[in-house]
C-alpha cells in the first residue's frame, strides 16, 4: 500500500501521542493509585451517623499525624457539615498549614452533591449510599473556596465553606 | 505500455503540491491537541 509521506508523518505523530497519553494514565492508574473518588465503599443514606467518620463528634479537621490531616464532612440539602467548634457554631473554614496531606472523606445524606475545594485538585462526586474520599497535598498556601458543583435544588449556591492554607 | 506510461507521469506532482496546506493545518490542529493535554496535565500536576 502506498502512503504519502505527510500520510506517515502525521500517523506516526498521532499513534506516539496516543502511546505518551495511555503512558501518562497507565502510571497514574497503576503506580500512583489514582482511582475514581466514589463507589468503592457503601454507606446506608438514611443512617450516616452509624458510620465511625460521620459520627458528629468525628466531623470537621483532625490531625491524625505529624502533617497528615483528615476531614470527615456531611453534605446535605443545602449545607456541608464540619462539625461545630468550641462555641457549639458550625465550622465553615478549615484551616491546615502548607504541604499537609489531607484526607477528605465525604457521603451525602439526600441528593447528589459535589465537593470542589476550587484552585486544587479536590473534586468530587457526592452521592448518596457512597463515601467518597480524596487525598491531597495543600502545596500552595491560600484560601480556597469550597463549592458544590452538582446542581442539588433551589439552595444550591449555598452549599460553601473555606479551607484556608497558611 | 501507454496506458502505464500516462498513470506514472501525471498525478504525483499534482498530488504532492495540493497536500502541504492540508498536513500544516493537521499539524497545527495536532499540536493545539497535545498542548490542551499537557497544559491540563500540568495544572493537575501544579496544583
Ligand atoms: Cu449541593
Amino acid at each position: 500500500m502506498h502512503l504519502h509521506k505527510y500520510e506517515k508523518v502525521w500517523l506516526t505523530f498521532g499513534m506516539a501521542s496516543l502511546i505518551i497519553f495511555l503512558l501518562v494514565i497507565g502510571f497514574a492508574a497503576f503506580w500512583k493509585g489514582t482511582h475514581p473518588q466514589s463507589h468503592l465503599e457503601t454507606i446506608d443514606q438514611n443512617n450516616v451517623e452509624a458510620h465511625d467518620s460521620f459520627k458528629p463528634e468525628n466531623l470537621g479537621l483532625t490531625e491524625v499525624a505529624d502533617g497528615k490531616y483528615k476531614v470527615n464532612i456531611v453534605a446535605s440539602a443545602f449545607n456541608y457539615d464540619f462539625g461545630v467548634d468550641k462555641d457549639e457554631k458550625p465550622v465553615k473554614t478549615i484551616r491546615v498549614p502548607q504541604g499537609s496531606t489531607v484526607l477528605f472523606t465525604i457521603t451525602s445524606k439526600d441528593v447528589v452533591h459535589g465537593f470542589q475545594v476550587a484552585g486544587t485538585n479536590v473534586n468530587m462526586m457526592v452521592e448518596p449510599g457512597h463515601i467518597s474520599r480524596y487525598e491531597a497535598v495543600m502545596k500552595n498556601k491560600g484560601e480556597f473556596t469550597i463549592v458544590c458543583n452538582e446542581y442539588c435544588g433551589i439552595g444550591h449556591h449555598q452549599m460553601f465553606g473555606k479551607v484556608e492554607v497558611y | 505500455m501507454t496506458k502505464k506510461h500516462v498513470s506514472n507521469k501525471v498525478p504525483t506532482p499534482e498530488v504532492s503540491s495540493n497536500l502541504k496546506g492540508t498536513f500544516i493545518m493537521v499539524m497545527i490542529l495536532g499540536f493545539l491537541m497535545v498542548g490542551a493535554w499537557f497544559g491540563a496535565y500540568w495544572l493537575f500536576i501544579s496544583r
